[in-house]
C-alpha cells in the first residue's frame, strides 16, 4: 500500500461520510476531490464516481428495500429514463472536451451550493390524508410512529428529471440524487424518506450504465475507482452513523461553503485557471 | 410486491457489495490487478442483476408489462455495451 493508494482510500472516506451526512452521495464531493487534489483526468475521475456511487447505493438500497421505503414500481419505470440518460451522458462524457465536462461540474456545484444554503425542510409531502396519484404505496416510519400512504403525481416531470439526472451521472459521475429527491418530495408528493429511498435504488444501475460505457471506452481505471470505493463505503457507513446526532442547518450551511469552493475551483479549471 | 421477495433482492444487493468489495480489497492487497479489476465488473453487475431478479419475478406471475419495463432497462445496458466495442 503506497502513500498515494493510502491518501486515496482518506479522500474517499472523507467524501463518503460527508455524502452521507448531507444525504448528497458519492460523487458530488469525490470527483472534485479527485481532479483538483490528486490531478485524475476528468473521466478517470468521474468513472470512479460512478463506481462509488453504485457501491453506496447498493449498500444502502439493501437496508431500504427490506424497510418498505422503495417504490420499487416507481422506481423500474423512471429507472427506463434514468438509464437511457446515463447511456447519453457517458457516451457524450467521451465525446465532450474535458474542460466543459469539468465546467459542467463547476455549475452542479454551484446549484448544490444554493440548494444546501436555502435548505427549507418540510414543505415537501407529509403523507397523510388521502393519497392522489399512482404507484400509491405505505410504508411504516418509525420516526412518525405510524404508517405513511403516498401516491406519486405528475409522472411526467419525474420522468424528465430522471432522464436529466441520469445524463448528470453518465456525464460527470455522481449518483444524481440531488435532483432527484427535490422533486420527487416537493413536486411529486413523495415524503422525504421514500423519495431518498426510491432515488438511492434508482441510483444503483443508473450508476452502472453510466459504467459500462465508461469501461467499454476504457476510460474506468480499476485500481483507482477501487481504492476509493472502499473508502466511500467506509466513510458513508461511517457518516451514517454520526448524521442524527448532527445539527442539521448549521451543517448544511457549512457544507454549502465548501461545495461553493470546489465551484469556484472546478469552473477555474475549466477556463484554464 | 411481497415482502418476501423485497427482502431477498436486499440480501442480492448485500452480496454483491460485499463479494465485490472483498475482491478488490484482496486484489489490491495480495492478488494484483485482475482480481481488482474483476471486483469492479462484479460490482457493476449488483444493480443489474438487481433488476434482472425483479424482471424474472414478475415473469413468474405472468405480469408481463413490468417483466417488459426490466427487460427495457437491461435491454439499453446491453445495447450501450455492444455500441461501446465497435468504437
Amino acid at each position: 500500500m503506497t502513500p498515494e493508494t493510502g491518501f486515496l482510500f482518506l479522500a474517499g472516506g472523507a467524501t463518503g461520510a460527508i455524502g452521507a451526512i448531507l444525504g448528497l452521495g458519492g460523487g458530488v464531493f469525490l470527483v472534485p476531490a479527485l481532479v483538483l487534489f490528486f490531478d485524475v483526468p476528468i473521466r478517470a475521475a468521474a468513472g470512479a464516481g460512478l463506481v462509488a456511487v453504485i457501491a453506496t447505493s447498493s449498500a444502502a438500497a439493501a437496508i431500504n428495500t427490506g424497510r418498505g421505503w422503495v417504490n420499487i414500481r416507481l422506481g423500474m419505470v423512471l429507472e427506463t429514463a434514468t438509464v437511457a440518460g446515463a447511456i447519453t451522458g457517458g457516451f457524450l462524457a467521451a465525446l465532450l472536451p474535458a474542460r466543459i465536462v469539468i465546467g459542467a461540474f463547476g455549475t452542479l456545484l454551484a446549484a448544490v451550493t444554493i440548494l444546501l444554503w436555502r435548505d427549507k425542510p418540510g414543505r415537501g409531502a407529509a403523507g397523510d390524508g388521502e393519497p392522489k396519484g399512482r404507484f400509491i404505496e405505505e410504508f411504516h416510519d418509525p420516526a412518525l410512529g405510524r404508517v405513511v400512504r403516498y401516491g406519486v403525481r405528475r409522472l411526467e416531470a419525474a420522468m424528465g428529471t430522471a432522464f436529466f439526472a441520469g445524463n448528470l451521472s453518465g456525464l460527470l459521475g455522481v449518483g444524481g440524487g440531488v435532483i432527484k429527491v427535490p422533486v420527487l418530495h416537493l413536486f411529486c408528493g413523495m415524503p422525504i424518506k421514500a423519495a431518498a429511498a426510491t432515488s438511492n435504488f434508482m441510483i444503483g444501475v443508473t450508476g452502472a450504465a453510466g459504467a459500462v460505457v465508461y469501461a467499454m471506452h476504457g476510460e474506468l481505471d480499476p485500481a483507482l475507482s477501487g481504492v476509493v470505493a472502499l473508502g466511500v463505503l467506509a466513510g458513508s457507513t461511517l457518516g451514517a452513523k454520526i448524521a442524527p446526532r448532527l445539527p442539521s442547518r448549521g451543517i448544511r450551511r457549512a457544507f454549502a461553503l465548501l461545495t461553493l469552493i470546489l465551484a469556484v475551483q472546478m469552473l477555474r479549471r475549466s477556463l484554464g485557471r | 410486491m411481497d415482502a418476501e421477495f423485497t427482502r431477498s433482492l436486499g440480501r442480492i444487493l448485500r452480496a454483491g457489495v460485499v463479494v465485490s468489495g472483498a475482491m478488490v480489497l484482496v486484489g489490491l492487497v495480495f492478488l494484483g490487478p485482475r482480481v481488482v479489476t474483476f471486483g469492479i465488473y462484479a460490482l457493476i453487475a449488483t444493480p443489474i442483476l438487481r433488476v434482472a431478479a425483479i424482471g424474472a419475478y414478475h415473469a413468474r406471475k405472468g405480469e408481463w408489462s413490468w417483466a417488459g419495463i426490466c427487460a427495457l432497462v437491461l435491454a439499453m445496458i446491453a445495447a450501450s455495451a455492444a455500441l461501446g466495442v465497435r468504437h
